[in-house]
C-alpha cells in the first residue's frame, strides 16, 4: 500500500525506526531503535481511542483486531486501545490510566510495529530473526518453543539478532529481504536464566509485568540493516535433530506461521502465500527439535548453514 | 443452488490463489483464510481450470490421461467439483 507520510508536526521530539518504518512521537518511548529526524511515516500520539470493538480478545494473543486495507483498530487483554489510520499515517494509543509509558512501549514496539509493517505491504510471519554471514534465518515455533530464548542464545554468541517475535519481509526486489525490528528480547524469567544463568541481571520490562528484556544495542548484538533470507527454521517434536521440509508440507508449514492471519484482510493473506511460496521454493526451511536446549540449537542452526553455503 | 452438470462452465473463484509444489497444489481461499491441499487427479483438473472450463471439457482431459471408464471418471470429477464449489474455491459462470 502506497500513502503520503504524516505531516511531522512540532510534538515529533523522538525518531525511531522498525521494519523500515520510521515513527516519530511527542515523548520518549523505549524499546524502539533510534534515527535522526525525517519526515516519519507514522506519528505516534497518546490520546483518547474507542475501547469498542466487536468479538473478545483471543486467548492465542491476548488481544482483539478490527482490520481492514487502511485502518487497524486493537484492544489488548489489559484494556489499551490502539488506532492505527494508515491514511492519514496517525497511530493512537490509549494507555490505561494507571499505566506507564513502558507498558504502552511494550505493545507500540510488538504487535503494533508489526502491524504497521503489515499495512506497508510486507509479509509478516511469527518468529525471532538472527543473523549468520550476513543471512537473516527465521525462527518459528509455537508460543513458548523458545523462540526469544534462542534468538538471546545466539546474541551470548556474539551473532547478530534482528526480532525476537515478528519476522518481516520486504518481497518487491529481487531477492527476499528480512526487516529488522527493535532492540530488545523479552524473556521470561526461566528463559533468561536457561541462556545467562540465576545471576542474569536482566531488567524487568515494566514492573508489574514478568517479563525480562535484553538490550541488543547495549550488547552490540543487534542488526538494524535488511538481510537477505537465508533459511527458516520450525521448531518442533518429535524430530532427530533435523529434517529438511519440501513440497507442499514445506509451504503449509510456512503459512501456518504467519502473523495474525485471522486479523488479515484477504489482499495480505495472498501476498503472505505468495511470499511464502517464493521461500518455499527458494530457501532452505527445516524442522529442528525443539527437545534441543537454546545453545544445541544455536551450534546445529550454524552448523548446518555452514554446510548448506560449503 | 443448481446441480452441476456436464454443460455447467466453472472457473476458479475470483481471488484464490494456489501454488504448485512438487506434485501437489496448495490452495488459498483468501476470505475464509483456508488453505487447501490437492494431490492426484485434482492436481490435472485445476491445472485445467486455468481458464473457464465446461465440466465435460474436464472430463474429457481426465479421460486422456487416466485409464478409467467414463461413468467412474465423471463421478470422481463431479464428487470434486461439488468439493470445491462448496469451499468457494471455483464458482459457476455458466449453468445450461
Amino acid at each position: 500500500m502506497t500513502a503520503t507520510p504524516g505531516t511531522v508536526g512540532p510534538e515529533a521530539r523522538f525518531h525511531y525506526v522498525a521494519y523500515g518504518l520510521e515513527l516519530a512521537s511527542e515523548v520518549e518511548i523505549p524499546g524502539l531503535r533510534n534515527c535522526d529526524a525525517s519526515v516519519p511515516s507514522y506519528m505516534i500520539q497518546f490520546r483518547p481511542v474507542s475501547r469498542s470493538l466487536d468479538g473478545p480478545a483471543t486467548p492465542e494473543t491476548g488481544f482483539a483486531v478490527r482490520h481492514d486495507a487502511t485502518r487497524c483498530r486493537i484492544r489488548f487483554a489489559d484494556g489499551t486501545a490502539v488506532d492505527i489510520d494508515a491514511l492519514e499515517r496517525i497511530v493512537s494509543i490509549e494507555p490505561l490510566e494507571d499505566a506507564t509509558i513502558e507498558d504502552a512501549a511494550g505493545y507500540l514496539a510488538g504487535p503494533v510495529a508489526a502491524i504497521l509493517a503489515r499495512l506497508e505491504g510486507h509479509a509478516c510471519f511469527h518468529g525471532a530473526v538472527v543473523v549468520i554471514d550476513e543471512e537473516a534465518h527465521v525462527l518459528c515455533g509455537p508460543s513458548e518453543s523458545g523462540k526469544s530464548t534462542t534468538a538471546a542464545a545466539f546474541a551470548r554468541e556474539k551473532l547478530d539478532v534482528m526480532s525476537d517475535d515478528v519476522c518481516a519481509i520486504d518481497a518487491s526486489g529481487n531477492d527476499l529481504q528480512v526487516l529488522s525490528a527493535t532492540p530488545r528480547i523479552q524473556l521470561w524469567p526461566d528463559g533468561a536464566a536457561m541462556v545467562y544463568g540465576r545471576d542474569h541481571g536482566l531488567p524487568a520490562i515494566s514492573p508489574p509485568w514478568p517479563k525480562l528484556y535484553l538490550d541488543l544495542q547495549e550488547t552490540r548484538r543487534f542488526r538494524a540493516e535488511p538481510a537477505r533470507l537465508g533459511g527458516v527454521w520450525i521448531f518442533a517434536p518429535g524430530i532427530d535433530t533435523v529434517q529438511p521440509l519440501t513440497g507442499a508440507s514445506c509451504l503449509t508449514s510456512l503459512v501456518a506461521h504467519a502473523y495474525l492471519p485471522v486479523y488479515s484482510t484477504p489482499d495480505m493473506r495472498r501476498h503472505t502465500f505468495e511470499v511464502a511460496t517464493t521461500i518455499s521454493r527458494t530457501t532452505p526451511v527445516r524442522l529442528l527439535s525443539s527437545s534441543l536446549d537454546p545453545g544445541g540449537r544455536v551450534e546445529t542452526i550454524v552448523r548446518e548453514h555452514r554446510k548448506e553455503r560449503g | 443452488m443448481a446441480e452441476l452438470t456436464l454443460e455447467t462452465v466453472v472457473q476458479i473463484s475470483d481471488g484464490v490463489v494456489s501454488a504448485t509444489v512438487a506434485d501437489e497444489i496448495v490452495i488459498l481461499e483468501p476470505d475464509s483464510a483456508k488453505y487447501y491441499g490437492v494431490e492426484g487427479a485434482g492436481v490435472e483438473i485445476w491445472e485445467m481450470l486455468g481458464e473457464p472450463r465446461s465440466v465435460r471439457e474436464l472430463r474429457d482431459g481426465l479421460l486422456e490421461i487416466y485409464d478409467v471408464t467414463e461413468e467412474r471418471c465423471e463421478r470422481d470429477l463431479f464428487g470434486i467439483l461439488e468439493g470445491m464449489k462448496d469451499d468457494g474455491l471455483i464458482e459457476v459462470l455458466e449453468s445450461r
